[in-house]
C-alpha cells in the first residue's frame, strides 16, 4: 500500500508537470490592424505554379524624418551626433502583422487574387512621406518571393519585373549605421528600381534613451522580426529573407552579391498597388 | 540513419552490463518480416488512365523490410520502408525509401524502458493511440522514450515523450509538437487480496496527454479588419476509464475531455472536445450481445494544428460500424467524423445448436448487426454568429441531444451453415445509409451530386470441397441502390461474381468480375474483372493478379484514404522468420 501512495503520488506531480496546458480566455482573436479610411488596393497574380502556403505582407514605411543619429564616419556626415540626419524608409507599422495574412495555398499561373485593405496614419506621421510596401513570403520558409512599392501619390512607375527586398536593422545610437544605410541607397540606385528597402530599427541600439535620442523608430512587427531572426548586431540586413552562403541575416558587404543573385531568377509573382487617401 | 545508429549503440551501451560478445550472439535471436507490393500500370481510357496521368509512373512499389533482434529482456530493431515511387492512392509524400522506425527495448524487473520509435495505446485511444496499418499508409509512430512500470502488482503506469512521424520529414524547428503523456491502469482485483475472489472484476484507468507546438502567428481577415488569433503553444487532453467484468458481462466505458484546441480541423474554433465511448456486452457458448454508444464532439487532436491531412493524429476514434469484408459491402464505408458525432451499435450473435432440427448437423450461425450515427446537436454561442465560426468557442451541444444530418446506418444480417462435409454456405443482407455530401465532400446539405444513398447488398458466399485439399468457393454479391446518381464515377448498381480455386495449403487461383451494370453514365457501366493467383510455402507467400481496381475509399477503423481506379498487374510477396 505504501509503494501505491507513492506511486500514486508520483504520477501526480509528472502528471502536473506533464499538465502544460493553455486555457486560452476570450478575446480569441485580437484585432491587429484595419479600420482607417485609406484604402491600398491590390491586385496579385502568380506566374509559376508554386507549393505551399504563400502570405501577403503589407508594410507602412515613411521616409524624410528629420531626427539625431549617432555616426563615426566623417567621410559622410558629422560625428559624432548627426543632428539633422534624415531616416528614409523606416517601418512605421504593417497592416498584416508580423508575418503576413494567409493568402493562398499552392498558387498556379491562373491565381488571380483582388484584395483592399484599410488604414490609418497616425498621428506623428507626415501623410506625403508615407509609402506601401507589399510582399509575398512563403508561410513556412518565410522567405521572400515579390516585393512591390507604392507612395501616398501613386507616383512610382511599377515596372512589372522581378524585385528584392532589403530588409535592414538599424538603430539610431548605433555608429556605424549611416555608412551602411549609405550602401543601401546606392545599391537602390545601382539597382534601378529593383531594390526596395525597409528600414527596421530595433535592438539595443534602437532604444529610445535620453535626449537627443529618444525618439522611438521601434515597432511590435520590427522587434518581433529581429528578434526571430536573432542578427549579431546593427546594422545588418536581409535580403528576401533568403540564405545567402549558409546565413539569412548578412553584413552590408554581402548585400549586393546577395541581391544580384536573386534577381537573375524568374518573377514568380506580380504585385500591383494603388493607394486610396480619403483622410 | 545516424540517428538510428546513435540509439542502437546507446541502446547496446545502456543494456551492455547484462550482455557480453559472446551471449549477444549466443542468446540473440533475430525474427523479421517483409513485404513487397508491386503494381505495373496499364493505360485504360474508359477508366481515364492516359499516359499523362500515369506520368511516367508505370510501375510502382511499397515495401517494408522488419528485423527484430531479442535477447533476454533486451529487443532492439527497425523497419525499413521503401516507395519507390508509391503505389496509387498512397500519399505522394511518402516517395522515397529509409528507415523511419528503430527503437531498442529493455526490461529490468518491473521497469521497461524504451527510446527510439514505439507504438502505444492509452484505454480506447480516445486521448493517445499510435498505430501503424499499412493497407491504408498510415503511420503516427512515436519517436521518443517511453517507460512502462509495474510499481505494484495490478498497477501498470506509462510515460512517454516524443514526436510522431509524418512520412519522410524529420522533426526540426517546431515543425509539429511534442507529445507528452502519461497513463495509469490499476486492476483492483489484483491490488488489493481482499478483492481477488470477487466475482466482478474492476479495472479503472486514466490518461493525461499534452502536446506543445511552437506557434505560428495565425491571421484573419474579418470585414476588412485584420485579426490574430490567440493560439494555446500547450493543447492537453485527459480521459477516465472503467471496465468491469462480472461473468459473461462486461462493461468498458471511457470518457475523453479535451482543452481548446483550435486547429485546421475544426475550423479554428476554441471550444473544448469531448468524447464518450461506452460498451456493453454479454457472451456464453452459442450467444453474444452486444450493446455501444458513443459521442464525439471536437475530439480531432493532432500534434500540429494546421495539418488537414491524415497524419499526425494524437488519438483515434473507434468507429461504430461492423467492418466489412465483401468487396461491394465496402463502397458505401464509413468514415468517423472526428468533428462531431454520435451513434449506438447493437449486434447479436447465436448459433443455432448442431443436431437441433433448425441448427443442422453442424449448427448454423446467425449474425445481426445495426448501427445509427447522426452529428451532434450543434447550436449558435450567440445570435448573429453562425455554428462553427473561426475564431470563436465554436457552438454550444447538448450532450444528449442528436443533430442532423443522419450520417451512416446499417443493419446487417449473416447466416452461415456447414451442410456436410463438403459444403458450408454464407448468406448475407447489408442495408445501408449512407450521407454521401459528409461523408465524401464535408458538405452539410445534401445536393443532387452527393445525395443521402440507400444501398440493400444481397451476398451469398459457399464454399464446396472437391477433396480434402481441392476446393471450390464461390461469391454472388448485388448491389442495388437508386440514388447513386451523381458526380462520382461510380454508381448505381452492381454485380460481382467470384470463383476462387483452392489447393490446400499451396495454391489458390481467382477469378472475379465485378459489373457496374446500373451506371446511369452509360459509358462506365463498366467489368471491374481480376484474375489472380497466389501460392504460399510456410510463412511465405506470393500473389500476382491482373485486372481492373474502381475507385472509391478505402477504410480502415474509420480512417479512410481514397484509392484511384487503376488497371494493371499485381505482385505481392510477404514472409517472416
Amino acid at each position: 500500500m505504501k509503494k501505491m501512495k507513492k506511486a500514486i503520488y508520483i504520477l501526480a506531480v509528472i502528471g502536473l508537470i506533464l499538465g502544460a496546458c493553455d486555457k486560452i480566455e476570450e478575446p480569441y482573436l485580437k484585432q491587429i490592424s484595419g479600420g482607417g479610411d485609406n484604402i491600398v488596393h491590390l491586385q496579385i497574380e502568380f506566374l509559376e505554379n508554386l507549393e505551399g502556403k504563400y502570405n501577403l505582407n503589407v508594410f507602412i514605411i515613411e521616409s524624410g524624418i528629420i531626427s539625431p543619429q549617432k555616426n563615426d564616419e566623417a567621410n559622410i556626415g558629422p560625428t559624432p551626433d548627426w543632428m539633422d540626419y534624415e531616416h528614409n524608409h523606416l517601418l512605421r507599422s504593417s497592416l498584416t502583422g508580423t508575418w503576413g495574412i494567409e493568402l493562398i495555398e499552392n498558387p498556379s499561373t491562373d491565381s488571380i487574387l483582388s484584395i483592399a485593405l484599410p488604414f490609418a496614419i497616425e498621428e506623428g506621421w507626415e501623410t506625403d512621406n508615407i509609402s506601401i510596401v507589399v510582399f509575398l513570403s512563403n508561410d513556412d520558409t518565410r522567405e521572400i518571393i515579390q516585393v512591390s512599392e507604392q507612395d501616398i501619390f501613386n507616383s512610382i512607375a511599377n515596372e512589372n519585373i522581378r524585385k528584392v527586398l532589403l530588409e535592414e536593422f538599424t538603430g539610431h545610437i548605433c555608429v556605424n549605421c549611416p555608412e551602411a544605410t549609405l550602401q543601401a541607397h546606392f545599391l537602390q540606385h545601382s539597382f534601378e528600381g529593383k531594390l526596395i528597402l525597409v528600414s527596421i530599427h530595433a535592438g539595443d541600439l534602437a532604444t529610445p534613451g535620453a535626449a537627443p535620442y529618444d525618439a522611438n523608430f521601434t515597432t511590435g512587427p520590427g522587434n518581433e522580426i529581429f528578434n526571430y531572426y536573432e542578427p549579431v548586431g546593427v546594422p545588418t540586413g536581409m535580403v528576401n529573407r533568403a540564405d545567402y552562403q549558409g546565413s539569412t541575416v548578412l553584413f552590408k558587404d554581402s548585400w549586393e552579391p546577395a541581391i544580384q543573385e536573386l534577381l537573375n531568377l524568374p518573377q514568380q509573382a506580380s504585385i500591383e498597388i494603388e493607394i486610396e487617401v480619403n483622410e | 540513419m545516424k540517428n538510428l545508429l546513435v540509439v542502437l549503440i546507446t541502446g547496446f551501451m545502456l543494456f551492455s552490463t547484462a550482455l557480453n560478445a559472446q551471449n549477444f550472439i549466443d542468446n540473440g535471436r533475430v525474427t523479421g518480416s517483409f513485404q513487397f507490393d508491386g503494381q505495373y500500370y496499364i493505360q485504360d481510357d474508359k477508366l481515364g488512365i492516359t499516359d499523362s496521368t500515369l506520368d511516367g509512373k508505370l510501375f510502382r512499389m511499397n515495401g517494408f523490410g522488419n528485423i527484430i533482434y531479442t535477447n533476454g529482456n533486451f529487443r532492439a530493431g527497425f523497419r525499413y520502408e521503401a516507395y519507390l515511387p508509391p503505389i496509387a492512392g498512397y500519399n505522394a509524400k511518402y516517395e522515397g525509401h529509409g528507415i523511419p522506425y528503430y527503437f531498442a527495448e529493455y526490461q529490468f524487473k518491473n521497469i521497461q524502458i524504451t527510446v527510439g520509435n514505439f507504438y502505444e495505446q492509452f484505454g480506447n485511444g480516445l486521448v493517445l493511440r499510435s498505430y501503424e496499418e499499412w493497407t491504408l499508409g498510415y503511420d503516427n509512430s512515436i519517436r521518443g522514450a517511453r517507460v512502462k512500470f509495474q510499481p505494484y502488482k495490478g498497477i501498470m503506469l506509462k510515460g512517454l515523450i516524443g514526436t510522431q512521424r509524418y512520412y519522410w520529414e524529420p522533426y526540426a524547428n517546431g515543425n509539429r509538437g511534442i507529445v507528452r503523456g502519461l497513463d495509469a491502469e490499476f486492476y483492483l482485483n489484483e491490488m488489493f487480496s481482499g478483492m481477488a475472489d470477487f466475482k466482478t472484476k474492476i479495472i479503472i484507468g486514466g490518461s493525461f496527454v499534452s502536446n506543445y507546438e511552437k506557434v505560428k502567428d495565425k491571421t484573419l481577415v474579418r470585414d476588412t479588419v485584420i485579426y490574430k488569433y490567440n493560439l494555446p503553444s500547450n493543447v492537453a487532453a485527459y480521459a477516465g476509464r472503467l471496465r468491469l467484468i462480472h461473468g459473461g458481462f462486461q462493461f468498458n466505458a471511457e470518457y475523453a475531455y479535451k482543452i481548446n484546441n483550435p486547429s485546421a480541423m475544426n475550423n479554428y474554433i476554441y471550444k473544448n472536445g469531448e468524447s464518450l465511448l461506452a460498451t456493453f456486452s454479454y457472451s456464453r457458448k452459442g450467444l453474444g450481445v452486444s450493446l455501444s454508444g458513443k459521442r464525439i464532439d471536437n475530439m480531432s487532436y493532432k500534434s500540429r494544428s494546421s495539418e488537414l491531412g491524415e497524419a499526425l493524429d494524437i488519438n483515434y476514434l473507434p468507429p461504430l460500424t461492423r467492418p466489412q469484408a465483401y468487396s461491394l459491402a465496402t463502397i458505401y464505408p464509413y468514415a468517423t467524423q472526428a468533428n462531431g458525432e454520435m451513434g449506438i451499435q447493437g449486434q447479436i450473435n447465436f448459433t443455432i445448436p448442431k443436431k437441433s432440427k433448425l441448427g443442422g448437423k453442424y449448427g448454423t450461425k446467425i449474425e445481426l448487426n445495426y448501427s445509427n450515427i447522426f452529428n451532434i446537436d450543434k447550436q449558435a454561442v450567440a445570435d448573429g454568429i453562425p455554428v462553427d465560426s473561426t475564431g470563436t468557442l465554436g457552438y454550444k451541444s447538448d450532450f444528449f441531444s442528436i443533430g442532423q444530418p443522419k450520417y451512416f446506418e446499417t443493419f446487417n444480417f449473416v447466416i452461415s451453415r456447414k451442410f456436410n462435409s463438403k459444403f458450408k454456405m454464407l448468406l448475407s443482407y447489408v442495408y445501408q445509409v449512407y450521407n454521401q455530401a459528409v461523408l465524401e465532400e464535408g458538405l452539410f446539405v445534401s445536393t443532387p451530386d452527393y445525395p443521402t444513398i440507400y444501398a440493400h447488398i444481397g451476398i451469398a458466399d459457399l464454399t464446396y470441397k472437391l477433396t480434402p485439399t481441392k476446393s471450390l468457393r464461390m461469391e454472388i454479391q448485388h448491389l442495388y441502390t437508386d440514388q447513386d446518381k451523381g458526380s462520382t464515377k461510380i454508381k448505381g448498381n452492381w454485380i460481382l461474381g467470384l470463383l476462387e480455386f483452392n489447393i490446400a495449403p499451396k495454391w489458390f487461383f481467382t477469378v472475379f468480375d465485378e459489373f457496374n451494370y446500373g451506371n446511369p453514365d452509360k459509358d462506365m457501366q463498366l467489368h471491374y474483372y481480376s484474375v489472380a493467383m497466389a501460392y504460399v510455402q510456410g510463412t511465405s507467400r506470393i500473389a500476382l493478379s491482373y485486372g481492373r481496381q474502381r475507385e472509391g475509399l478505402l477504410c480502415v477503423g474509420g480512417v479512410c484514404r481514397i484509392v484511384p481506379a487503376a488497371n494493371g498487374i499485381t505482385l505481392t510477396l510477404s514472409s517472416s522468420f
